[in-house]
């Protein structure tokens, strides 16, 4: 590895971390979004940013509402309980989110990429070398996607475990159990594309996806095999702890599984982990499973120049993604009972439409997120331990 | 739970060096199935058993300092030998042959070792009937 190499390797990674990290606030304001639209609320839109000198406010949805969760989660205060395994309670968030960061090592996010033509005044340096836009481009590639996300299974266990809480051990019971049983269907599923495209390579599996099967039909994964695609779709959302399957964590028995007693960032970076869990799963197999918007020969003759915005990466990956995260709490809204019939019969007193007003006002306080559940947790835990 | 943690990280380590060589199958399987399988049953038993581990209220256990010592004197003996002799004998990343690619490896392993393979399955099975050997002897001394 020569220095050129490490150039382009670094920047890669820096790419890779600032989406990902930078989409976990996103994410969390569509989850919220999806939450409040379940339950016929209006959901995250308060948050707002005041242009300076001016009353104009910025409030875009409530889009800076992740900006506002991120920013009290890193300056709340970090409550611990009594007696805890000091070791294992440290190590339980790293072992959840660095495997999953790390499972982006493998993920291909581009074409190749030819910085010399890319920065003309560089070309010298560069010498017409060109780099897949994949951080490790490693033979074995979907193994590594599983190998690494089984480890964060340990983080979650670790967690439940040395939090010295029935309720998080509780949780990470049944994270530990839900999380071995989907991975062997998400492993299964998965299998099917290996032995289609022949190869566990995800670079090679993106790039057999960019002719078309029977002569007209794209050749995604999804079409050869689309009973796998949904499986590991439901896999997916179950591994991820997402509504459906939410048991390690349900809010009404175990007020939040296995981080219960966890608070401030280290409960953030669980959920930041679980979002980008998540996403690292849809990400490597929508490569492989799913489908890609254009050939990947497309793009390897298309001629970016600095100048130009960059259309095809960063957009298409967050469009990917949003887009793939959203059946995730929408599709168990299906089967939930109409909130305002159930309201409505609840109160047969108050009118409807009353209920309905108050509704985006109880939105603003009350905050769909665990953290609320969280802190009183750690609080009510501690009374109960001392 | 401490020694579970030493253990994944023990294996984690034996991934890297395996990567390193440049054998990426076999650290990739290392991971998936000794951290991935093994060892999270490992942690899942260890949960069930007892929440009352000594670690909860002593931060440090008394073999802290044996461990501290014994682990300076590794490292030292470690450092001295790799002083004494000069150059790794391996250079990283040199062993990435083709032959050790995903195809060419799997190819190569039911080729060549696939007498070991069904060997192991043998292996299992002795495992499986020891195992509910000692329930059912288990069980008789109790009834």
């Amino acid at each position: 590895m020569n220095a050129q190499d490490l150039a382009i390797s670094l920047v890669y990674i820096a790419y890779a971390l600032a989406v990902l990290l930078t989409f976990g606030a996103i994410l969390t304001w569509v989850e919220r979004k999806q939450a409040a639209i379940m339950s016929d609320r209006i959901g995250a839109n308060r948050a707002y940013v005041r242009i300076p000198f001016t009353q104009v406010k910025l409030i875009w949805l409530g889009l800076f509402h992740g900006m506002a969760d991120g920013l009290k989660l890193l300056l709340k205060e970090d409550f611990k309980p009594l007696a805890y395994d000091k070791l294992a309670y440290a190590l339980g968030p790293w072992l959840a989110i660095v495997p999953v960061l790390l499972v982006f090592a493998v993920v291909p996010f581009g074409g190749t990429l030819d910085p010399g033509r890319l920065f003309p005044s560089l070309a010298g340096w560069f010498g017409g070398r060109t780099y897949p836009m994949q951080i490790a481009p490693i033979d074995a590639g979907i193994l590594i996607v599983f190998a690494f996300s089984g480890i964060t299974i340990i983080g979650a266990m670790l967690a439940g475990w040395s939090s010295a809480n029935k309720f998080s051990l509780l949780g990470a019971l049944r994270a530990g159990s839900q999380l071995i049983s989907y991975e062997l269907v998400m492993g299964l599923t998965v299998l099917g594309i290996v032995l289609i495209f022949g190869t566990v390579n995800l670079g090679t599996i993106v790039e057999q996806q960019s002719g078309t099967a029977l002569g007209f039909l794209p050749a995604w994964g999804i079409v050869y095999q689309p009973f796998a695609a949904v499986l590991f779709l439901i896999a997916g959302i179950a591994e991820n702890k997402r509504i459906p399957f939410d048991l390690p964590e349900a809010e009404s028995e175990l007020i939040s599984g296995y981080f219960t007693e966890y608070s401030a960032m280290k409960q953030g970076v669980f959920m930041l982990s679980g979002i980008h869990r998540d996403r690292g799963h849809r990400c490597a197999v929508r490569h492989a499973v799913l489908r890609r918007l254009q050939p990947a020969v497309d793009e390897r003759h298309r001629l970016r120049l600095p100048g130009r915005p960059r259309p095809a990466t960063q957009s298409r990956l967050g469009r990917r993604a949003a887009v793939a995260d959203l059946p995730r709490q929408g599709l168990p809204a299906l089967q939930l009972p109409d909130p305002r019939a159930v309201d409505s019969a609840a109160l047969p007193l108050g009118p409807a439409a009353a209920l309905r007003m108050e509704v985006p006002a109880a939105a603003g306080h009350c905050q769909p997120g665990r953290d609320g559940g969280c802190a009183v947790g750690a609080a009510g835990m501690r009374r109960a331990m001392t | 739970m401490r020694v579970a943690l030493a253990l994944i990280s023990c294996m984690l380590s034996l991934a890297g060096i395996y990567a390193m060589l440049g054998v990426h199958v076999v650290a990739v399987f290392q991971v998936l199935i000794y951290v991935g399988a093994v060892m999270v049953f490992m942690v899942y038993v260890i949960m069930l058993l007892d929440v009352r581990d000594p670690s909860f209220v002593r931060r440090y256990s008394r073999l802290l300092l044996p461990g501290i010592v014994l682990g300076a004197l590794l490292a030292g003996a470690l450092g001295i030998s790799a002083i004494r002799l000069g150059a790794p004998v391996i250079q990283p990343g040199a062993g990435a042959a083709p032959s050790y690619l995903v195809q060419p490896f799997s190819v190569e392993f039911l080729r060549e070792y696939w007498l070991h393979f069904e060997l192991t399955s043998v292996l299992l099975v002795a495992a499986v009937v020891a195992a509910i050997a000692i329930i059912r002897s288990g069980r008789r001394s109790d009834g």
